[in-house]
């Protein structure tokens, strides 16, 4: 694996879990790829059985679950 | 007093001091026997309980059993550190942040979604702007769109903030799973159980080869050696008595006194008469 892709696989867990997510990445479908790859890069294809790539995963997609939310509401109000 | 007689007590007396002497002299040789007896008895049993707690040593393949057993435990406590040191930092952090949670503090978590919401917010103001004017925070519809949307978002955030704490020690939890502190348990297992068998065959080699009875060896030889003392007393008693009864009798002053030894020396004639006066000693 190489290092970039351990960068942006630990920079993902760090925006993940702790919120300070870098400034190129975002919780959005283009993010949501790099961080599949970058873990199917660490733990193979089948990342999902890790839980810890799991769990990661999982964050992110209820992290961006609740970027589509507020969208919506302000969709909705204006 | 007939010569006879007075032969016969001295032969009475030397035959009691003969005989008292002899007794005295037999119980000392007695009483050394029986130490030397005990002394060899408790070397004896000294011996056996060496034998035995050199036979109840750990086996050389006990002691390599135990040796590898804690060459693994100290293994997996290094690589239980090792994998402590190699935890993600996320999965850390994820159990600071559900602690923040739980003690009603904002997990930083949701920093993003904040940030998220006040970008989400600024853009509602815009778009408010150019659709109602300058005037839109105090129209009723600039109020009112405002107003819903920080509602919305707050129950968005709120809720979120309910259900990452789940999340948060789901994951944080995985740390301890990878770092069971049962890893080495069969190895502690096994290390106990041979240890302890070598402490049980100890207990039972020392139990099992009694030094205590043998101990006061020397203390009975010396009860011994008192009683031949004490014996010796008895016969100088019965040596006194009989000079004492020769005396009355008037070996030495003439008079008599009741004497039951004399009966034993043949004399009972004598046995019986009270002590004359004006004697020797009288």
């Amino acid at each position: 694996m190489a290092d970039e892709d351990i960068r942006l696989l630990e920079s993902m867990a760090k925006g993940v879990f702790k919120g300070e997510m870098p400034p190129k990445l975002s919780f959005d479908q283009p993010g949501r790829i790099k961080l599949i790859s970058a873990l199917s890069k660490k733990y193979g294809t089948q990342f999902r059985n890790n839980s810890s790539a799991d769990d990661l995963l999982k964050m992110f997609d209820k992290q961006m679950g609740l970027m589509k939310q507020i969208r919506m509401i302000r969709r909705a109000g204006s | 007093m007939p010569a006879a007689t007075s032969i016969a007590l001295g032969v009475g007396a030397a035959a009691v001091a003969g005989g008292t002497a002899g007794k005295v002299v037999s119980g000392m040789k007695a009483a050394s026997a029986q130490e030397r007896a005990a002394q060899m008895q408790l070397a004896e049993r000294r011996k056996e309980r060496e034998l035995a707690l050199q036979l109840a040593e750990p086996t050389t393949t006990e002691l390599l059993s135990m040796d590898k057993a804690i060459q693994f435990a100290e293994a997996a406590n290094a690589r239980n550190a090792r994998v402590l040191d190699s935890v993600d930092p996320a999965l850390i952090e994820a159990g600071e942040q559900a602690l923040e949670l739980m003690q009603g503090k904002e997990a930083t978590v949701l920093e993003p979604i904040r940030g998220e919401r006040q970008r989400q917010r600024q853009e509602l103001r815009a778009r408010l702007a150019d659709q109602l004017g300058p005037g839109f925070e105090t129209s009723s519809a600039g109020i009112r769109a405002l107003n819903e949307f920080d509602n919305q978002t707050s129950m968005v955030l709120n809720n979120a903030q309910m259900n990452m704490l789940g999340s948060l020690l789901h994951t944080s939890a995985q740390t301890r799973q990878v770092v069971s502190p049962f890893q080495g348990a069969s190895t502690f297992a096994t290390l106990a159980d041979v240890a302890g068998g070598v402490s049980r065959r100890r207990v039972a080699a020392a139990t099992g080869t009694p030094v205590a009875p043998y101990a006061g060896g020397s203390e009975l030889a010396k009860a011994s050696r008192y009683q031949a003392i004490g014996g010796a007393f008895g016969g100088l008693t019965q040596l006194g008595g009989l000079i004492g009864g020769a005396a009355a009798g008037g070996m030495f002053s003439g008079g008599g006194a009741p004497v039951s030894n004399l009966g034993s020396l043949g004399r009972t004639d004598l046995v019986g008469q009270t002590g004359g006066s004006g004697g020797m000693l009288a």
